[in-house]
């Protein structure tokens, strides 16, 4: 049974320009639940998941930061210790990709851990489109690229999982 | 305009120019001076005016001033930060202690829920009443059994906030010990991120939580930090003995510790360590003894020392009662009823032959306690073997010389000890073959020696004819009751007739007797009659039961015999006896 594979745990931190849905993200994984109304975080919100895999149970202690705009900058404190980020991007706002890509580039310097690209809110339409090459060459820092929606929960599930992969793998290594 | 105008007219002259030269000074320094001298004068008095008034033409102000203003704002909060954030407090202020206050009561909240699944169910009836009485539950607790107790301790990774074992007081630990590490991590970090480092330059970090409910005490080594949830009022030895423990794991783990890559399973050991933070101190009053509910348990001995007497005495009676029907196998004694009245008493309802033994005794025989008993006895005559045996031992007492064997009595009595006996044998209630009885007893009467003598026999008979023929049994008026007087008469009568028929039969004798009724003249003489005659029947009746046999009694009425001597009158009966001699078979 899973009590017998060994457990992991690892801190992920969810980071993003505020309203891009981190929290949406987070509650759609943990508890299956959207809700339309916006309550901007402040602080921190701590959630943990299991993710069974095949050897190994990884837990994950979902680190969920306030969004980081200019009038809340980025503590690098709430990133010690963690095994990888989620940098969330909000798919109808071209301005939270540019932030999602200076505030990752902001986490680079604290810590080098892997960094996973969420594009999310894809359940809603926009006339703007990215540029393929122009998202390909932004994308291309991240290990994983995921077009999400935290309303639909399109590729949330996938997002983790994949996520709980790399991590074992790379501790395999 | 009008100066624009002629001044384009006078650019033309160089007198002018000259002229303008010497009074405006070169390039109208004299002028530009004289302003210059009132120009703060001249400007502050329709600065206000002037903005306003170009504001409002093409609001071209508001464009300049707004970047003026932001770098001068911004100039004054990087470098005057302090008092900015003064200013900004009571907003912001306000904002951030209520999401702070959010996480804190989640945090609160878990860990409330993780110490309160660890308590044992002592633990959760004390809360219960903790909430009753309205009091916080560590004060409760405190006020308990425990001055403090440490309930769960939890180790963490300090760089990751992961959990990396926890022990609690009762050997199970909850699911969320780990969420609740990672939050006072949080929390931790952000304590630190709000207070100033140290004058030594080292972050500061929580030392304690203290909650209504329970202490957190924090020890944090170089990697990892040791956690204790105490409930109670926690005193400082805790404190050292976390300090002491996370050294110790410090030293023993510590490579396991810079490796800790998520896997807990390493510190899987550190349990020993661990346990010795549980440490717990129990009130002075709980440690030599333990409180019982003193009231309680008298109540109960004496609701269970009531309820085993009453079914004691209950069994009893009962069985006395089961006893007590057994005495209608006693001869001579017929239970009616018996029944038991509560736990106290029985009462018994039994019939009881007088020759019957007691009833009390009975009862004392079977130790069964008297005063228990309440006893209705009736008498009545029992026919029943031993009875009749007590009877009869009875009268024979009274003749010492027989012995009573297999119902038959054998010894020797004279004649007229022998009548006595036969006639008291034959009244005994009950007594059917009085002749075998008695048919073994030899009646050895000197009197019966003499009675070959003819002569004294005849002598007897007469003196006994002569007795008989002169008795009378007296009546009361127009009565034919026999009076206890009249009995008496009878029974001597009775007695003299049987002697004489048993002379008679000596002698070869027929003997009768006549019973004569009489009356006195009161009333009619018919009536007088039949009077006289239910007289004399009744006396030959009592004659008759009294042994005498039938045939020889013959009963008649005379009516009126009128006496006037005699006070009484003639309300009697008299007798006579016919003798014949007995006709040859
Ligand atoms: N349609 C749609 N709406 C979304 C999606 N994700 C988030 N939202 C909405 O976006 C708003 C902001 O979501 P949050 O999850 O609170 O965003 P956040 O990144 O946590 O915001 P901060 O905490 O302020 O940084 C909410 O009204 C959500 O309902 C999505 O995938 N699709
Ligand atoms: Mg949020």
């Amino acid at each position: 049974m899973d009590s017998y594979k060994i457990m992991i745990q690892k801190k992920i931190c969810v980071l993003g320009a505020s309203g891009v849905g981190k929290t949406s993200l987070i509650k759609q994984y943990v508890e299956g639940i959207f809700s339309e109304k916006y309550l901007t975080s402040i602080g921190v919100k701590i959630d943990k998941k299991q993710v069974q895999c095949e050897s190994h149970t990884v837990q994950f202690m979902l680190w969920d930061i306030e969004g980081i705009d200019r009038y809340c900058g980025f503590q690098p404190k709430y990133l010690r210790g963690a095994a990888a980020i989620i940098i969330v991007v909000d798919h109808t706002r071209a301005q939270s990709l540019i932030e999602g890509i200076e505030i990752y580039n902001l986490a680079k310097d604290v810590a080098n851990i892997p960094a996973i690209l969420a594009i999310n809110k894809t359940d809603l339409s926009t006339e703007w489109h990215w540029e393929e090459d122009e998202l390909a060459e932004l994308s291309s820092p991240f290990s994983h690229t995921f077009c999400t929606s935290a309303k639909t929960g399109d590729n949330v599930e996938l997002l983790f999982s994949t996520l709980a992969l790399q991590l074992l793998s790379e501790a395999e290594q | 305009m009008s100066t624009q105008g002629s001044s384009n007219e006078s650019e033309h002259d160089p007198q002018l120019q000259e002229l303008r030269k010497i009074l405006f000074g070169k390039d109208n320094q004299h002028i530009t001076q004289a302003l210059r001298q009132n120009a703060r004068a001249i400007v502050s008095e329709v600065f206000s005016e002037a903005f306003k008034d170009r504001q409002d033409k093409d609001g071209s102000v508001k464009k300049v001033m707004a970047p003026l203003v932001d770098k001068s704002v911004e100039y004054s909060v990087s470098n005057r930060k302090e008092q900015f954030v003064g200013y900004l407090y009571p907003i912001v202020g306000s904002v951030v202690r209520k999401s702070v206050t959010a996480f804190l009561t989640e945090f609160i909240e878990r860990t409330n829920q993780l110490l309160e699944n660890s308590l044992t169910i002592k633990g959760l009836t004390w809360r219960f009443q903790a909430r009753q009485a309205g009091i916080p539950y560590a004060t409760y607790i405190a006020s308990q059994t425990f001055n403090y107790r440490v309930e769960q301790v939890f180790l963490i990774h300090r760089e990751t906030g992961l959990l990396l074992n926890t022990l609690a007081y009762n050997q199970q630990s909850s699911g969320d010990a780990d969420l609740i590490s990672s939050m006072l991590t949080a929390i931790n970090d952000f304590v630190s991120d709000s207070f100033r480092p140290n004058k030594d330059g080292h972050e500061q970090g929580l030392d304690i939580v203290k909650t209504d409910d329970f202490t957190l005490v924090l020890k944090a080594g170089p990697s990892a930090i040791l956690v204790a949830a105490v409930t109670g009022n926690m005193p400082q030895k805790v404190a050292n003995q976390l300090q002491q423990t996370i050294e110790e794991i410090h030293t023993l783990y510590d490579p396991q510790l810079r490796e800790f890559k998520g896997d807990a399973s390493a510190f899987a050991d550190c349990d020993q360590q661990l346990a010795d933070c549980l440490v717990s101190e129990l009130k002075d009053s709980e440690k030599g003894k333990e409180s019982k509910p003193w009231m309680a348990w008298i109540i109960l001995l004496f609701i269970a020392i009531g309820a085993g007497y009453y079914s004691y005495k209950l069994w009893q009676i009962q069985s006395y009662v089961h006893q007590i029907s057994s005495i209608n196998q006693e001869a001579g004694i017929m239970l009616v009823r018996a029944q038991r009245n509560g736990i106290k008493d029985i009462s018994i309802d039994v019939l009881r032959d007088p020759d019957a033994e007691e009833v009390n005794n009975w009862l004392a025989e079977k130790n069964i306690p008297q005063e228990m008993v309440r006893l209705t006895e009736k008498p009545y005559l029992s026919l029943e073997e031993p009875i009749m045996q007590s009877r009869l031992s009875k009268v024979l007492v009274q003749f010492p010389s027989l012995t009573l064997v297999n119902n038959s009595i054998s010894g020797e009595l004279d004649h007229q000890q022998y009548f006595d006996l036969r006639n008291r044998v034959q009244q005994l209630p009950g007594m059917l073959d009085s002749e075998s009885l008695l048919g073994q007893i030899s009646v050895t009467n000197p009197l019966t020696l003499q009675m070959d003598d003819v002569e004294n026999i005849q002598t007897l008979i007469d003196l006994k004819i002569s007795q008989f023929n002169g008795a009378s049994i007296e009546f009361a008026s127009n009565s034919t009751q026999l009076t206890p007087e009249a009995q008496d008469g009878i029974g001597t009568v009775a007695k003299i007739g049987k002697t004489l028929l048993s002379l008679a039969k000596q002698t070869e004798l027929e003997m009768s007797f006549i019973v004569i009724g009489a009356s006195d003249a009161k009333g009619t003489r018919s009536y007088n009659e039949v009077l006289s005659i239910k007289r004399a029947q009744t006396v030959k009746n009592a004659l008759q039961m009294r042994g005498i046999p039938a045939d020889k009694l013959n009963a008649v009425g005379i009516g009126i015999i009128d006496v006037p001597a005699a006070g009484n009158g003639a309300r009697k009966v008299l007798f006579n006896v016919i003798k014949t001699h007995a006709t040859q078979p």
